[in-house]
């Protein structure tokens, strides 16, 4: 699904130089289930950016989807993001003028799709995360943990092959956070790929795989000692 | 394509919108009723006079002598100057008239058509010399010119009958002549004041002249009356040239003047300026006028373009997820773009009907004109160009904001 080789990425300020990825190889198979831990800062969003294209990278290759997509136009890449991708935010980042309905709706416009077609697939999405009797809420009118089911059901709606989260559970309290997770697996199910990046170690050992960073590189825990920061913050996060 | 999200999510910030969709309205309501005055204004000074304008010298002379005082001698230096003024190179026709037209100053009497029930109307009148049509450059229409005839004997200031009443000859303007006969029968009719002592002669139609108030609608009714005008504080004539000899005229004319009688102040200018002149105010307020448009085109474009700016500011991180959601940079610019024009054309709605209230309001205050249709849908048109290119910068600032803003916490 995802094969990025050697990738780098600096953030370059007037006085700092940032390497927030570096040579980070990591493949993704179709159909998984993968969880993205690390301390802060060491480029969790980052690589889920570049995954995302959200962000250009500055060396190495990426193919997405067996396509080639380090050097896309942007207008390519909006496509490939409306089309194959389904993101979930840490803040949510639902349209707060927008109700849930058209909230939902806004990818599928970006698709040109027809009105129909659109109507049924927000239909089926916001049944998906239990919300079909929300339409006509705003975000303000709903709780952290239900706009957050309606942003999964607006990265649904496309019918994405890949799912980006974000710390989706990051704002949420434990118990809103298992719904999530439970979301994200049964969308897991039907064969959606999903990278989740998370602080907390329970949530991961539900994916099939995890992938830990550490300063932009991805390390291999079974040779190395359990990272100790993972695991404190975990313990904050988590209950 | 997005139309009905845009306006939805609008409507959830009614009361951030109302003001410029406010300003808007007022504006397209204020500048297109400036631009139906100035347009107004615009046709009535390029009307035509009927006369020569640019070919005839208004001469002014005040006298200076006790001299004047005395009716015969006046008399006597006006057919004298009249001579001259004739006899001057290049000149075709000479006349003295006892106000001048286009001047913004002048007189006017009542008068009715004799043996009809229509009321009285005011009709501006000159005294004038002979040759006065020829000096205008005015044509006449139908009737004949005022002859010798037709003003009193020498020694005598007036021409009464047996009765006591009044009796002359005049010429009038077809724009009076109908309102007072509208069958179009004046020539050779009547026209008498109130108490019936004054009764004047149709002898001829004027086909058009103006009148002192040009730009009033009754601007084009004058009656001229053989009544050699003149009195011991002034004296004014008109000359008309051949074309292009009115300059040469003017530099010599005081001297030949003040050596016939060098008792007097000579005032020389041009019919065109007297025009001119009296236009300067109008001129003046079209200026304001035209200020004013330009003013609130500014200040309503600044104020739809801080709004864009604000808007796009504000939804920078929503700009960002929709980036993240697909969009492209040309949706991005497009929805700003069309958002303005939402609200644009809520105000230019309401300031439709605001603009014809407000023009139906100075109707009925002041006699202003008519708001035509042509012209409010050039104002809307012009808005909307205006409105759209004051929403373009912040919707290109909008478009240029990266997909990776969606991700960033802070
Ligand atoms: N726009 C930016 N400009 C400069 N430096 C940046 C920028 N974005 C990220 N960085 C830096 O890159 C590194 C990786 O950042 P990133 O956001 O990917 O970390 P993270 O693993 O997601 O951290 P967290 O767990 O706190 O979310 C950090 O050192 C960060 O300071
Ligand atoms: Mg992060």
């Amino acid at each position: 699904m995802l094969e990025m080789k050697n990738i780098s990425k600096v953030y370059r300020t007037e006085h700092v130089e940032t390497h927030a990825l570096s040579e980070l190889t990591v493949t993704v198979e179709a159909g998984s289930f993968v969880a993205v831990m690390g301390p802060s800062g060491c480029g969790k969003t980052t690589f889920l950016n570049t995954a995302g294209l959200l962000d250009t990278f500055d060396t190495g290759t990426y193919h997405l989807d067996g396509q080639d997509v380090s050097k896309l136009k942007d207008r390519e890449m909006s496509r490939i993001r409306n089309e194959k991708i389904g993101f979930i935010f840490q803040t949510f980042n639902l349209i707060p003028d927008l109700n849930v309905f058209d909230n939902v709706d806004v990818p599928l416009r970006y698709r040109g799709m027809p009105a129909g077609a659109r109507r049924q697939a927000i239909q089926e999405s916001l049944d998906i995360v239990g919300l079909s009797s929300r339409l006509k809420h705003l975000p303000s009118q709903l709780s952290g943990g239900q706009q957050q089911r309606v942003a999964i059901a607006r990265a649904l709606a496309g019918t994405p092959r890949l799912i980006l989260a974000d710390e989706p559970t990051g704002n949420l309290d434990s118990a809103m956070a298992n719904d999530i997770m439970d979301l994200l697996e049964k969308i897991n199910e039907t064969g959606t790929t999903v990278i989740m990046v998370t602080h907390d170690p329970e949530l991961a050992n539900r994916a099939h795989r995890q992938i830990h960073l550490l300063d932009g590189r991805q390390i291999d825990l079974e040779m190395d000692e359990p990272v100790p920061l993972a695991g404190d913050r975990a313990a904050t996060v988590g209950e | 394509m997005e139309f009905g999200p845009i306006v939805r999510s609008l409507f959830h910030n009614k009361t951030r919108f109302w003001l410029v969709t406010l300003e808007i309205a007022l504006t397209l309501a204020l500048v297109i009723n400036c631009a139906v005055y100035i347009l107004d204004m615009g046709s009535k000074m390029n009307r035509d006079t009927g006369m020569d304008i640019e070919n005839i010298l208004v001469v002014h002379t005040e006298p200076v002598s006790p001299d004047f005082k005395d009716e015969t001698f006046l008399s006597q230096v006006r057919d004298e100057d009249l001579r001259l003024l004739a006899a001057q190179p290049g000149v075709l026709s000479a006349t003295a008239f006892h106000q001048i037209p286009l001047s913004g100053s002048g007189s006017s009497a009542g008068r009715r058509a004799e043996g009809s029930d229509l009321n009285t109307i005011v009709i501006p009148y000159y005294l004038v010399t002979m040759n006065a049509l020829r000096t205008l450059g005015a044509e006449l229409e139908s009737g004949r010119d005022l002859m010798a005839s037709d003003y009193p004997p020498a020694g005598q200031d007036d021409i009464r009958d047996d009765d006591g009443v009044q009796r002359f000859n005049v010429l009038v303007t077809r724009s009076f002549a109908d309102k007072l006969f509208p069958d179009g029968d004046a020539l050779g009719k009547a026209v008498v004041n109130n108490d019936g002592t004054s009764v004047q002669t149709i002898v001829g139609i004027i086909k058009h002249m103006n009148n002192s108030w040009p730009t009033s609608d009754f601007g084009s009714d004058v009656m001229l009356f053989p009544l050699k005008p003149g009195t011991a504080e002034r004296m004014r004539y008109l000359v008309r040239t051949r074309p292009g000899g009115l300059d040469a005229l003017a530099a010599t004319l005081e001297e030949s003047m003040l050596t016939t009688n060098p008792d007097r102040i000579i005032t020389l200018t041009s019919l065109a300026e007297v025009r001119d002149d009296t236009f300067s105010e109008d001129v003046a307020l079209v200026k304001i006028f035209g200020g004013v448009i330009v003013l609130l085109f500014v200040v309503t474009s600044l104020g739809i373009f801080g709004l864009a700016s604000f808007s796009v500011t504000e939804r920078t991180r929503q700009i960002g997820t929709r980036r993240a959601l697909g969009a492209t940079r040309a949706a991005i610019l497009r929805y700003f773009l069309i958002e303005t024009w939402v609200i644009t054309g809520i105000g230019l709605t309401l300031g439709t009907g605001m603009a014809f209230g407000l023009n139906m309001a100075l109707a009925s205050i002041a006699d202003s004109p008519r708001l035509e249709l042509p012209l409010l849908l050039t104002g809307i048109v012009v808005f909307w160009l205006v409105g759209m290119l004051a929403a373009l910068l912040p919707a290109m600032r909008a478009m240029m904001v990266p997909p990776v803003l969606a991700t960033r916490t802070v």
